[in-house]
């Protein structure tokens, strides 16, 4: 057991649940009919509700960057605030910003070709370009919060999320910042859904005007959710979890090296991670959680952070903390069939 | 993104885990340094780590919108430069322990004593004028090393060629390197790849190796009227063979990343 493990001591979130600090309180989520493009017919998906980010952080000025690079300012403005953290007090070179993405800012990437279609090659903007790479979200982190340390933008197939706050927890325990906030998300546009459409990779509930949910395919969702990570004996702040060890792997035996992550400890909860991909199935997060910790309680994936893929994890860490499980030993777990897995140890306080 | 380095891993059959890391043009240098704190870690024993980058008209197109291209050669820290060249490349190192490489009797090219990562907080493309983010870095990976200003021998510098990195990057090895009792050589070998954007960390990481390995420092070319500085010693004109016994790499990329390499000569480890 690492004897300094990070604690987990802001969280905050933009998600379908709206935008919040802290935990997301329980409550039903329905899927809302997509709007913002022409759809060969009723489609649904887990979408964030149009808000204006100046309204959460005063003055923010977001209007030329993407809705990802939006949402993780205001999500890392939350998360700070949530922890109770004033910046004028710590070493901003010490402070690390870990960014987790699938798709990056496909948003403006995707304005970026069709600026092109348009006006040609020698007639793309200026502005949109830098846009599109997939660490400006976690640049524009830093810029606005003035943070001088590490700062990585990861992804990962299936576990980008799980990557991240690996990344974080060794910067922190290699001395290589102080604090870490760690960023997880996606959008969804019309070349992410078409693609998942098309690859028939899409619950029956995207295509139904009352869904419910189905075990068969994913519906897509959208969000950034954001967590603040600090030394747990660096002050003495609410933690909301102390990650003690991670692991994520593309292949081989994952019991065995989970088994070796966890030692000697025992979880008593297992939080179900993983993402919408059919390889990413319920049935094997459950016999490997049987083979580890038998007699665990086991809180299930839930649909709105499947829909996030492969950086939902934040948000199913999120979720299951809100659901108030006891304290105690917590293994979060994501399987992906032959791709792989990721296990995060957590110490619930 | 994620599936460059799937691919990789799915082609060679390995098990461990697989990241794709975006630092813009810092990312080649920045996967070197997060491949060593897995290993620093006991995460993993041995990783591949590195960038690669093609050309293609997104990015050529994108460049272009920015007018940062030079339609010459590029002229990196000269005065007279006008922008960069973009160039294709991909550039894979092989990291592991010392143990694992004594264990198995490998030849070990160089040993990674120092790194870091920080970020300008300063503007969304532009690097911050004084240098200061990458002095940091710079700073950083010297204290990880153990060393001191003056026992490094090279810097393979990014040096893109554009008005506004040069001038920043200069300030921050000034800045990095104030307490240096002699100029510290300094080049960049972009001017013979152009800029291989995600990959020029990983690039010019394996050219800084080359450089302790054979003591051979190239010039940068075209490099005629370099940026004044007392500090800086600009390798220009002719290749330099001297000892190298330790050597840095420096990477610079948009949204304010940086990222900073030190190597030394296996032979380093033993001092």
């Amino acid at each position: 057991m690492n004897p300094n493990p990070p604690a987990i001591t802001g969280i905050g979130s933009v998600t379908p649940f709206g935008t919040l600090a802290g935990l997301i309180p329980p409550s039903s989520l329905e899927t809302a009919l997509i709007t913002a493009w022409p759809t060969k017919g009723p489609r649904r998906a887990f979408l964030v509700n149009p808000f204006n980010p100046a309204s959460v952080v005063p003055g923010l000025k977001t209007r030329r960057l993407d809705r990802i690079s939006a949402w993780g300012l205001v999500a890392s403005s939350l998360a700070l605030r949530d922890a109770g953290i004033d910046l004028q007090q710590v070493d901003r070179s010490r402070v690390a910003v870990v960014f987790a993405t699938g798709f990056g800012c496909i948003e403006l990437t995707t304005s970026f070709f069709q600026s092109a279609f348009n006006n040609g090659w020698s007639g793309t903007d200026p502005i949109t370009f830098p846009e599109t790479l997939a660490n400006l979200p976690a640049g524009h982190v830093a810029l606005l919060h003035n943070v001088r340390g590490p700062n990585i933008t990861v992804s990962t197939k299936h576990f980008a999320a799980e990557s991240a706050l690996v990344q974080a927890t060794s910067l922190l325990r290699n001395g290589q910042a102080d604090l870490a906030i760690v960023i997880a998300g996606d959008t969804i546009t019309q070349v992410a859904y078409e693609w998942y459409e098309t690859g028939n990779l899409l619950s029956p509930a995207c295509y139904a005007s009352e869904p419910p949910f189905e075990s068969l395919g994913f519906i897509p969702s959208e969000g950034v959710v954001a967590m603040v990570l600090e030394p747990s004996s660096d002050r003495t702040a609410h933690s909301y979890a102390n990650l003690h060890s991670g692991r994520w792997a593309a292949g081989g035996d994952p019991c065995e090296s989970i088994r070796q992550m966890l030692g000697n400890t025992t979880p008593t909860l297992i939080i179900a991670a993983g993402n919408g991909a059919p390889c990413a199935t319920g049935s094997s997060n459950e016999a490997i959680a049987k083979l580890i910790a038998p007699n665990a309680v086991m809180l299930p994936a839930q649909p709105v952070a499947l829909g996030l893929t492969d950086a939902g994890a934040l948000l199913h860490m999120v979720l299951a903390l809100s659901k108030r499980p006891a304290s105690g030993q917590a293994l979060m777990l994501a399987t992906s069939g032959d791709s792989g897995f990721a296990a995060l140890q957590l110490e619930l306080p | 993104m994620a599936r460059v380095a799937a691919s990789v891993g799915e082609h060679l059959a390995i098990h461990g885990p697989t990241c794709a890391v975006s630092a813009a043009c810092a990312s080649g240098g920045t996967a070197i340094g997060l491949a060593a704190n897995m290993l620093l870690d006991g995460f993993v024993p041995m990783a591949l780590a590195g960038g690669s980058d093609p050309l293609c008209p997104f990015t050529m197109s994108g460049f272009n919108s920015l007018q940062s291209l030079d339609p010459e050669p590029c002229r990196p820290f000269d005065q007279n430069r006008k922008g960069l060249n973009i160039g294709e490349a991909g550039a894979v190192l092989v990291l592991e322990t010392l143990a694992s490489a004594r264990l198995r009797h490998a030849n070990v090219l160089a040993v990674l004593k120092g790194w870091a990562m920080t970020n300008d907080a300063s503007h969304p493309t532009a690097p911050q004028k004084q240098g200061i983010g990458l002095a940091d870095c710079i700073g950083r990976a010297i204290e990880m090393a153990g060393c001191s200003v003056d026992d490094i021998g090279y810097v393979n510098a990014h040096g893109t060629g554009t008005p506004l990195n040069d001038i920043a990057e200069t300030n921050a090895y000034e800045l990095a390197f104030r307490e240096r009792r002699r100029p510290i050589p300094v080049s960049s070998t972009k001017s013979y790849f152009g800029h291989c954007l995600g990959s020029a960390g990983s690039i010019e990481a394996a050219i800084t190796i080359s450089a302790i390995r054979s003591g051979t420092i190239f010039p940068t070319l075209r490099l005629t009227d370099p940026i004044e500085s007392a500090m800086l010693d600009w390798v220009k004109g002719e290749v330099r063979h001297e000892p190298v016994p330790l050597a840095m790499s420096t990477s610079v990329g948009f949204g304010g990343s940086n990222s900073v390499l030190i190597f030394g000569s296996p032979e380093s480890i033993e001092s």
